[in-house]
């Protein structure tokens, strides 16, 4: 096929999907080019950390075209993706709150300096000047409040109400049941409430 | 949504409701309630701006050359079936349905094809039976027939320049040549007649 890079654009994703698994490098950077904002976003909001997201946007798509043989069209393709993406920042973070929680360092760590480093998370400031700058693009009232949310409940709201998925998309990306999504944007939408009620009168 | 069902008019609204309200304008049973209950006019009106605020959130740009370092640690696997589907023509890729259908007629075809053959060989005796049958019985008429053809068609005047012209293999090769240009030169011509347009309307992404 003689297609160039602005008819790829055109396609759809399942269009651009099959390019990519007919060995069209063009087609995989067509598909991360679609999806790098919107993942890098969520993943953002999910972690919090630039540089961090910055690693994990990328495992997400290295892990999606990897992938790419064994994904099924019949699903939507955002869908797929999404659901790589926040499982891998839920993944980070389960594993992060596992370092930060033991006093004597990550059980992850392989050496006693990597032990000492990790045991220290629980003390240490957050004042660097990148932490400075993730501060202030993520410093807004509403950011703020989306970060005081449970993870599961940060997934579910970023993803209704940033990338306006229906319910039952959102339940497949996160193998949830559709009530289970349900009751956590509405518990979102209290803490919400309740969170944003508290700063406004602040 | 229970939005649409029936509610009472003293009970607060529900998650569900609230959830109608984010969707569109309230239904006659909400907008009631609304208007006699300051405490869910107030969390629906919290919910609308929380929610207003969260849908204008701007996405955030990772660093450049994202793609590049996702492209260094991935190894290009063709998969052969979907090489093949892309060479089918982008019509027949678009229009699954009709795809699937023409798939499965041929599938019927094959299928009803093999299953006769199985058939014939099981019941080889029954059909060589009716075979001798029908060869007893129209054999003579068939013969007779061919023969009053063949004399018919020799008796033509256009029969002997035919065959005359047919006579050495040369000129029967270029007889068939000249049959087979114009053969093709009709298909070339039907295909431009019925061409499908090669670019349908680009769609949104599902």
């Amino acid at each position: 096929m003689a297609e160039t890079g602005p008819a790829l654009r055109d396609l759809t994703d399942q269009e651009v999907v099959r390019h990519a698994r007919a060995g069209r490098e063009t087609a995989y950077r067509e598909l991360i080019r679609r999806y790098e904002r919107p993942v890098f976003s969520l993943i953002y909001r999910m972690v919090r950390d630039r540089e961090l997201s910055e690693d994990l946007s990328q495992e997400t798509f290295v892990k999606v075209l990897k992938s790419i043989a064994s994904y099924r069209p019949e699903y939507k393709f955002s869908s797929w993706v999404f659901k790589i993406a926040n499982n891998t920042a839920i993944d980070h973070l389960r594993r992060r709150e596992l370092d930060t929680l033991s006093i004597e360092g990550s059980p992850h760590a392989m050496t006693p300096e990597a032990v000492e480093a990790t045991a220290l998370q629980l003390g240490s400031s957050r004042a660097s000047p990148l932490e400075a700058l993730e501060a202030k693009e993520l410093g807004g009232t509403i950011e703020e409040a989306i970060q005081n949310l449970r993870p599961e409940y940060r997934s579910c709201i970023l993803l209704r109400h940033v990338e306006g998925r229906s319910y039952e998309e959102i339940a497949e990306i996160m193998d949830l049941p559709l009530g289970t999504v349900k009751t956590y944007i509405h518990r979102a939408r209290n803490e919400l409430r309740v969170t944003l009620g508290h700063l406004r009168k602040d | 949504m229970g939005a649409r069902m029936k509610r009472p008019h003293d009970a607060h609204l529900t998650a569900d409701e609230l959830d109608a309200l984010l969707q569109g304008p309230p239904d006659e049973g909400l907008q009631a309630h609304l208007f006699a209950c300051s405490d869910c006019r107030s969390t629906a009106e919290a919910d609308r701006n929380a929610v207003t605020a969260i849908r204008s959130l701007a996405p955030f740009q990772p660093a450049a050359g994202l793609a590049d370092r996702v492209m260094a640690q991935v190894t290009i696997q063709p998969v052969a079936l979907d090489r093949f589907i892309l060479r089918l023509p982008l019509w027949v890729r678009r229009d699954r349905r009709s795809l699937i259908r023409a798939a499965s007629m041929a599938g019927a075809v094959v299928v009803g094809m093999a299953a006769s053959a199985v058939w014939s060989l099981m019941y080889r005796d029954l059909l060589s039976l009716w075979g001798s049958r029908v060869v007893s019985l129209f054999e003579g008429r068939l013969w007779n027939g061919t023969q009053a053809l063949a004399a018919s068609i020799a008796a033509q005047p256009w029969y002997g320049v035919i065959r005359d012209t047919l006579d050495s293999p040369g000129r029967l090769g270029m007889t068939v040549t000249i049959l087979l240009l114009g053969y093709v030169s009709g298909l070339m011509a039907l295909r431009r007649l019925v061409a499908l347009p090669s670019r349908p309307v680009p769609h949104a992404n599902w």
